[in-house]
């Protein structure tokens, strides 16, 4: 024992790095990075100039006044003074952590009160919680939020709050009782993605029940449940428009506004639009980064996964591309792009999860930064020569 | 002494009468194979014994200490009582050492610094020292079921329970799991193996049990059972296995 019984190969591949041919250099990174990237910029530049055609098609024919936007710019268009901006951030970020803290526990009332396992406690709650559920997913939002205001309207003089502003926070009540039921759903799907084996494995350690689920079920479930929680938080966030209609000032009130005073709706609405994605994309680049760094092996799905038009924003996804377009880089170890700026780079490409299935057919060790042969796809890593027979 | 004691265990699962009344000791030090067909009620048995499943009838007694009652915790039951899966079931967001780890500090209580290096120590008796900042999915199969006995060993447990710890292996890989198995075996720990590795039963048993239909149908020396079983349906399998 203390040796490793395998084949005697070393820990992490380091004797494979005389196998890879000559580092590459700068130029030639950047070569095989531009040729990488080049088909994914080439159609994102295509749509870009479509729309950027439209929008001066319109300004052309008077549509879209350019010279009123270009004037009122500095004062009109930028609603970060007047706040209806941080409104429509302040309502989607407070109904989000709200809906969060509430739905845990819904989604463990929905994930274990039911089964053959089922707990005491989840089951006596398991029918309400279901019907709530039910009724959030399965009437619209906007009639929620009518039913929401009406009562808040009815109970507030009974309340002594009308110093508040009782629309806001209607508005702010609506949204949360929606995310609410959306959001339990989620964690019930995390929570009863995580295997049998594991919750067995922690309890014949000793740990109690709310142990297992405080160290096992909720570390791993969230971390496969990253995905849908962000849609929520975008939906949210597109959805916290339609509370303008119980008089909340936000962005779409305000663009609306812009419309009714200076006869411009289609610059006031092409603004908000604007402003929608300049939150929305960052936000979801940011969360398929942080997705990635916090990656664990065997664990989740593959790296990548937004959607493609996106790709030619920000900085490139190496490993996705070296994956997917390895044939067109020089760029010889799977994981060599980023090995020296964090320590999570020593994971390969391929044990990463998705397409691994558990148990017996998990990648051993020295997989690690094997090199990747030119003009193979990493995907047949398999037939890689050099590979030990195994 | 008695380490493990069970009488008149049974258990259904609805229709299913999973085990039908199962009388068994096991003495301090002593390894017990339980061999049978599958479905037989053999990981049944197990689980019943470290209450992972609760018996719906009989007693089981760890040490002279009744442990299905209501007095006492499941919780330090499964405490006392190690036990290892087919699946391995290595806690897949954690590495290898976090692993072994969570459980010392979590169940024992101890401080990170006691645990990590109790951890190490574990790690090192099964000979993944270096492997300790490896994630499940970065061991190979055999290198996971040693970890996932290394954990089990750390909670320093009197009884050690073996779910067909070979059988989702690969062949190459099963040798090493079964060297720290025997391994164990010498250094006295008491071990309930449900396996269809004969040749481990053979070389490391002190008795094997022949398990069928949720009952006992023989228990004996290895040589008894293998060479000169006395029941039919014994002579049966073993002559099938053993062909």
């Amino acid at each position: 024992m203390g040796t490793y019984p395998e084949s005697g190969q070393p820990p992490n591949g380091e004797g494979s790095a005389e196998r890879a041919p000559k580092s590459p250099t700068w130029a030639s990174q950047a070569r095989g990075l531009a040729l990488a990237s080049a088909p994914a910029a080439l159609l994102a530049g295509i749509v870009i100039l479509i729309v950027l055609a439209f929008l001066a098609t319109l300004a052309f024919v008077g549509v879209i006044n350019a010279v009123f936007i270009l004037q009122r710019w500095p004062t009109a268009y930028l609603p970060l003074w007047s706040g209806p901006l941080w409104n429509s951030l302040f309502l989607t970020i407070a109904s989000y952590l709200l809906g969060f803290a509430v739905a845990v526990p819904l989604g463990l009332v929905r994930a274990y009160g039911v089964g053959k396992t089922r707990n005491r406690i989840a089951l006596l709650f398991y029918a309400p919680v279901t019907g709530y559920v039910h009724a959030i997913r399965g009437t619209p939002f906007f009639v929620q939020l009518w039913l929401v205001f009406f009562v808040v309207i009815e109970a507030a003089p009974r309340l002594n709050v009308l110093g508040w502003n009782v629309y806001f926070w209607a508005g702010l009540l609506a949204l949360t009782l929606n995310t609410i039921g959306y959001q339990a759903e989620v964690f019930r799907g995390g929570f009863q993605a995580v295997g049998q084996g594991q919750v067995e494995a922690a309890k014949a350690v000793g740990l109690t029940g709310p142990q297992v689920f405080l160290h096992i079920t909720l570390p791993q479930g969230l971390r496969l449940i990253t995905l849908p929680l962000t849609n929520e938080f975008i939906a949210l966030f597109k959805a916290s428009t339609i509370v303008s209609y119980i008089s909340v000032y936000e962005l779409f009130v305000w663009a609306e506004n812009l419309g009714v005073r200076f006869g411009h709706p289609i610059e006031g609405f092409l603004m908000i639009s604007l402003y929608y994605l300049l939150i929305n994309i960052p936000l979801s680049r940011a969360v398929t980064y942080l997705e990635r760094r916090l990656r664990i092996p065997g664990l989740g799905t593959q790296p990548g996964g937004e959607s493609f038009a996106f790709r030619f924003l920000g900085r490139g996804d190496e490993t996705r591309r070296v994956a997917s377009w390895s044939h067109a880089q020089p760029i010889r170890t799977r994981s060599g792009l980023r090995q020296a700026s964090n320590g999570f780079a020593q994971v390969p490409t391929r044990s990463r999860g998705g397409l691994v299935p558990a148990g017996r057919q998990q990648p051993r060790d020295g997989d690690d930064d094997r090199p990747v042969p030119a003009g193979v796809p990493a995907t047949t890593a398999a037939s890689e020569p050099g590979l030990p027979a195994s | 002494m008695t380490m493990v004691r069970i009488r008149g265990l049974h258990k259904s699962f609805g229709s299913l009468h999973v085990l039908r009344g199962v009388d068994l000791d096991v003495n301090r030090g002593d390894v017990l194979c339980i061999i049978g067909p599958s479905g037989s009620g053999k990981s049944t048995l197990l689980r019943c014994t470290n209450l992972l499943i609760y018996p719906d009838q009989g007693d089981i007694f760890i040490e002279d200490v009744k442990v299905n009652s209501r007095e006492v915790r499941p919780e330090w039951v499964r405490q006392q009582i190690g036990m290892v899966f087919q699946q391995f079931n290595l806690f897949t967001h954690l590495t290898a050492l976090r692993n072994v780890m969570l459980g010392l500090v979590r169940v024992k209580g101890m401080d990170a610094a006691a645990a990590r290096s109790k951890a190490e120590f574990e790690l090192e008796r099964v000979g993944l020292a270096e492997k300790k900042d490896a994630y499940p999915a970065q061991l190979s199969g055999g290198q996971q079921q040693r970890v996932a006995i290394a954990r089990a060993l750390a909670m320093d447990p009197k009884v050690m329970l073996f779910d067909e710890p070979t059988s989702a292996l690969d062949p190459e890989y099963i040798h090493e799991v079964l060297d720290v198995m025997k391994r164990l075996a010498e250094e006295g720990m008491t071990m309930m193996v449900v396996t269809h590795e004969m040749g481990f039963a053979k070389e490391v048993a002190d008795s094997i049990i022949f398990f069928n239909q949720g009952q006992i149908v023989e228990r004996g020396s290895p040589e008894e059972i293998f060479d000169r079983p006395g029941h039919e349906r014994t002579k049966a399998f073993v002559g099938k296995i053993l062909r």
